[in-house]
């Protein structure tokens, strides 16, 4: 048993405690200022203690704003984001961990690399390849020369022209180019006991059975930490959604809370109101983690392996 | 890896598994890099009308730039400072939640709430709280009038973006750095409290050394993602002001290529970006991660 | 064989009546009452006739609708009607995506557009590119209650006049005597059209892309100084030094008692001000001894881009037509305090007798402040990269109200940066001949 340490403990918990009201301090002020009404706050400024006005200030979100449906937004990227995610780099993993291929490395490599320059450093070329996802393959016909053949076959080169800008897929395939999840499997998958593939083997398990039957199962902690982690960082974009979606109802909320702050306006801010916003805006997020917290941990720590 | 009597065979298999996956990284990723080089060697126009080759003029420009070398000294302060604090805070949090205290198992869970809130809803928080006028330090500058003044001062503002980037990244760094210590057997600090290490020497000397990859790791996602993560922030809360003195690279970028228009010049700096921040995470593993003692 | 001629016939017919016909899109970047009068004119088009529809989009502000445009004009799903802002003119003109208005409708009585209007968005040949839409200009705005506390009788209308009444208000302890946000549009731009000087040479770039910036040399160099100055001594206050934290906020609330503000803020203002304050609207001050000239006109106009079949340009022509209408204009400026652009309209305005009315007090000072006597150099601008300029400029003087350097010192920074975006844009756009 280790000394009573008494000093060191109070010093610990006075830390605690800074460190927890630096943390619900604004949430609390938050909370506060949201039932708080707008005269109110043009009068005293920050509110200190709560009012009664939430309510009336959160109905104001829904029957004003475009939030309701930037919401739904949201919930549609980071579920759809989360589950392409899980799926992708499972696959991804499994084929490179259990397969006897020479591109291994490589692709492996490829997909690692995409971890180091988040979407928000390329945002901008990003945008174009998405206002036409043929860019490439125009451009490509173009430099090999194909289309110039093609237009003397045809009367008319090859244009192709798709753009997923203001679509739901468009919002979410540029985030879910992303290699975390791949490492994550990978990782997992190394530290299985090489004798459980053995015996799945000499029970005849061809490769998609293997998959199904025991992997799946197998990595469905995994799979939970990695689709929280997804999910939660998939509400949380803001500069891809910021670009990507041409109207406010293709925007997520968190890009419509920001907006709600009037850039040049008469008024001052409705404060009231948006803390109203920002509350229900992270509703879906901190619910997920209060309910998850033991596979967000897990996440967390599962990645730093 | 595993030897070869634990791998299937397939040929077609394993490609048809990554190809989605590898088809969205090539278009979503590998292509807008491509492009991003591609453009710097162009003066593009805006509207797609014609594009002329002017070789390395663009990086001439840009690396002869004023502006482009502030924006990037003040994303290496932030990075630095922002950095160092998000991890250290966390660090003394963890030593101190590690401990058998009351207050420990409700911390943990208080801990890791900012996560779910995203970048922008804290500027929209933090702005209001830091607000001169009706936030925590208007008694302050009722006090002493200028004292505190983000729409003015630069640093003042810059100490807001700090405050709020160190806000978001507590719970992340925090989780790891527990596990780290929690997963340090007990049998190890009862060995240095038999050698007469008191409990203060124990912090030092026995847990610090051993959380080393953790810290690692903390600082490396932290100095990559610093580079970029305060874009909400700033967006949110200044604004790239005032005077210039909160726009940090990934803003100015933005603001280049979305409100100047000016594709060439944005592309240009992005891959400057680009190299920097591979160069800067490829020296970080060569240099830092020999010193580390993965032993235990 | 007979059922076949009749479906071909059918079928040209269907064909022939559906070419007439068109869907068009139109973007536009205004929110607020604003976007909800645009809409309304929408949904008033497309009440009014049944052979076009146009859907409007809002995109939220003028540089997303002008990036997004800018997009998807690459990837060639454009609309066929876009509004852009001022800012954004010279970038437009030159990159042959847009058709002139003028050339497509050439029948228009385009001379009835008021003179400050046509001059921003007119070729060099005198063509009118785009179509001016909801333009605003700058104008003085001043709480005559909280100036007559002070002992201030008579509105200000000259800069000495302004200072003597800030001097007034405070000593009567009042905190913010004059407002401004020290915005490129209102204290260079506006301030050098009406004082009569150059912002750039080459008569602020209408002719020839080889213009460089002159702003640090003319007067206005001297008024940014005096600001500084006057801010020092408490007399005029800063966006970040009001409690609202917005000059118009903060005029709106009564904690400042003079702005330069634009025409629109007058419906927001009158509204904060009702039953507390009195307010006055006036034409933008003056330093004695120069002489007055035309303001600038804001906000945003309409252009018709290239690339679309002869249906959708139909489509677009309609539209254009029936936002120019009189009634049209006068409901738009009722709802938003924009300036009607055409001067038939305010003779419908002094015909209607609502002429004293709240709801048009802004459009004959407007019209007014806009039809002042012209120089080569109040046209307006035609200078490339613009925006970013707009910008740099903000960044420069912001440096120089927080005492980081001297305003000489800012406004030569700003020189030399806008310059470099000039010869930058001058190469991208080698060899392409100024409109």
């Amino acid at each position: 048993m280790i000394e009573n340490a008494r000093s060191l403990n109070i010093a610990a918990s006075v830390i605690l405690l800074a460190g927890m009201l630096y943390i619900l301090g604004p949430l609390y002020l938050t909370l506060a200022t949201a039932s708080q009404s707008y005269e109110f706050l043009l009068r005293n400024g920050l509110a200190w203690y709560p009012g009664d006005q939430f309510f009336n200030n959160a109905a104001r979100i829904f029957t004003e704003t475009r939030i309701p449906i930037q919401m739904l937004n949201s919930l549609a990227v980071a579920f759809s984001l989360a589950i392409a995610t899980c799926i992708l780099s499972f696959l991804s993993a499994y084929a490179i961990v259990y397969f006897r291929i020479r591109w291994a490395g490589v692709a492996f490599a490829l997909i690692l690399a995409t971890i180091m320059l988040p979407v928000d450093i390329r945002v901008i070329t990003t945008y174009q390849v998405a206002s036409n996802v043929f860019s490439p393959v125009n451009a490509l016909l173009d430099v090999t020369g194909l289309n110039g053949l093609i237009a003397k076959a045809f009367g008319a080169p090859v244009q192709l022209e798709l753009s997923v800008l203001n679509t739901h897929f468009g919002l979410i395939a540029p985030l879910v180019a992303h290699g975390t999840g791949t490492f994550l499997f990978r990782q997992f998958f190394l530290t299985l006991p090489k004798d459980l593939f053995k015996a799945a083997r000499m029970d005849g398990a061809g490769p998609v059975r293997f998959m199904f039957d025991i992997l799946l199962p197998l990595s469905r902690t995994s799979f939970a930490a990695l689709f929280v982690l997804t999910f939660l960082s998939g509400w949380t974009q803001y500069l891809w959604p910021l670009v990507a979606s041409s109207t406010p109802d293709m925007q997520t909320a968190v890009v419509g809370l920001a907006r709600l702050l009037p850039d040049s306006d008469g008024e001052v801010p409705d404060f009231p109101m948006i803390m109203a916003g920002a509350v229900i805006v992270s509703l879906v997020p901190l619910l997920m983690i209060a309910l998850l917290q033991r596979y967000l941990v897990q996440g967390l720590v599962l990645s730093e392996k | 890896m595993t030897s070869e009597s634990t791998l299937f065979s397939n040929r077609w298999l394993p490609v048809l598994l990554v190809a989605p996956f590898m088809l969205l990284i090539i278009l979503f990723f590998y292509v807008p890099i491509f492009q991003a080089f591609y453009w710097s060697f162009f003066l593009e126009q805006p509207f797609g009308g014609g594009s002329m080759f002017v070789g390395l003029d663009n990086f001439a420009r840009v690396l002869s730039d004023r502006e482009f070398w502030q924006a990037g000294g003040r994303t290496l302060v932030f990075m630095v400072t922002a950095s160092s604090l998000a991890v250290l805070i966390p660090l003394i949090l963890a030593v101190a939640a590690d401990r058998k205290i009351r207050l420990s198992l409700p911390a943990r869970n208080v801990l890791v709430w900012p996560k779910g809130v995203a970048g922008a809803s804290i500027g929209v928080v933090f702005a209001f709280v830091f607000n001169p006028f009706v936030g925590i330090l208007a008694p302050l500058n009722k006090a002493f009038p200028g004292i505190w003044a983000p729409g003015i001062d630069g640093t003042d503002a810059f100490i807001t973006l700090i405050a709020a980037h160190v806000w978001s990244g507590i719970p992340f760094n925090f989780v790891i750095l527990l596990a780290g210590l929690q997963s340090i057997p007990r049998t190890m600090q009862q060995a240095a409290a038999m050698d007469g290490a008191g409990p203060w020497r124990r912090i030092f000397d026995v847990q610090l050394p051993l959380i080393m990859p953790q810290l690692f790791l903390t600082l490396v996602l932290e100095f990559t993602e610093s580079v970029t993560s305060a874009f909400a922030l700033i967006d949110t809360i200044t604004h790239g002001g005032p005077g210039g003195a909160t726009t940090l690279l990934v803003y100015k970028i933005y603001k280049d290529g979305f409100s100047g228009y000016d594709l060439s010049g944005a592309a240009t700096q992005t891959a400057i970006l680009m190299v920097f921040v591979i160069l800067l995470t490829a020296a970080q593993f060569v240099f830092l991660g020999r010193r580390i003692n993965y032993e235990r | 064989m007979k059922i076949s001629i009749l479906a071909a016939a059918a079928a040209v017919m269907a064909g022939a009546c559906s070419a007439q016909a068109a869907n068009i899109e139109f973007w536009y970047g205004n929110t607020g009452p604003v976007e909800t009068a645009i809409k309304a004119q929408c949904d008033a088009f497309n009440a009014a006739q049944s052979q076009h529809k146009v859907t409007c989009v809002g995109q939220g502000s003028y540089e997303v609708s002008m990036q997004k445009a800018i997009a998807a004009y690459r990837a060639k799903n454009h609309p066929v009607l876009i509004q852009f802002f001022d800012a954004g003119t010279l970038d437009l003109m030159l990159s042959n995506a847009v058709v002139p208005v003028q050339e497509i409708l050439p029948d228009v009585k385009w001379n009835s557009y008021i003179a400050g209007a046509r001059a921003y968005y007119e070729t060099s040949g005198g063509k009118l590119f785009a179509q001016p839409y909801n333009a605003s200009t700058l104008l003085f705005y001043t709480n005559k209650t909280e100036l007559e506390k002070a002992g201030v009788t008579q509105t200000p209308a000259t800069w000495e006049e302004v200072i003597d009444a800030a001097r007034k208000l405070k000593a009567a302890g009042h905190a913010c005597p004059f407002v401004t946000d020290g915005d490129t549009w209102r204290v260079l731009e506006q301030f050098s059209a009406r004082h009569g000087l150059p912002i750039a040479s080459r008569h602020n770039g209408y002719d020839g892309l080889d213009a460089e910036y002159v702003f640090n040399t003319t007067f206005v160099a001297k008024h940014l100084q005096n600001l500084v100055d006057w801010r020092k001594e408490g007399l005029v206050r800063l966006n970040a030094d009001t409690k609202a934290g917005n000059y118009t906020a903060a005029f709106n609330a009564g904690e400042c008692a003079m702005m330069e503000g634009s025409s629109g803020s007058y419906a927001a203002s009158a509204k904060a001000f009702d039953g507390k304050y009195q307010i006055t609207v006036n034409m933008a001050p003056m330093y004695k001894g120069y002489e007055r000239h035309n303001t600038l006109v804001g906000g945003a106009s309409i252009y018709v881009m290239k690339g679309h079949d002869q249906a959708q340009v139909d489509g677009a022509k309609a539209f254009l037509d029936f936002l120019r209408k009189p009634e049209q204009q006068m409901a738009f400026t009722a709802a938003t305090g924009y300036v009607p652009v055409t001067n038939d309209v305010l003779d419908a305005i002094n015909k209607s007798g609502d002429a004293k009315a709240a709801k048009y007090a802004t459009a004959a000072i407007g019209i007014e402040s806009m039809n002042q006597p012209p120089t080569a150099d109040s046209r307006g601008i035609r200078l490339g990269f613009y925006v970013q300029f707009r910008e740099i400029f903000m960044e420069e003087t912001q440096k120089a109200y927080a005492g980081q350097q001297t305003m000489q010192v800012s406004l030569d920074n700003a020189k030399k940066r806008g310059d470099e975006l000039l010869r930058r844009f001058e190469q991208t756009y080698k060899g392409v001949k100024l409109p």
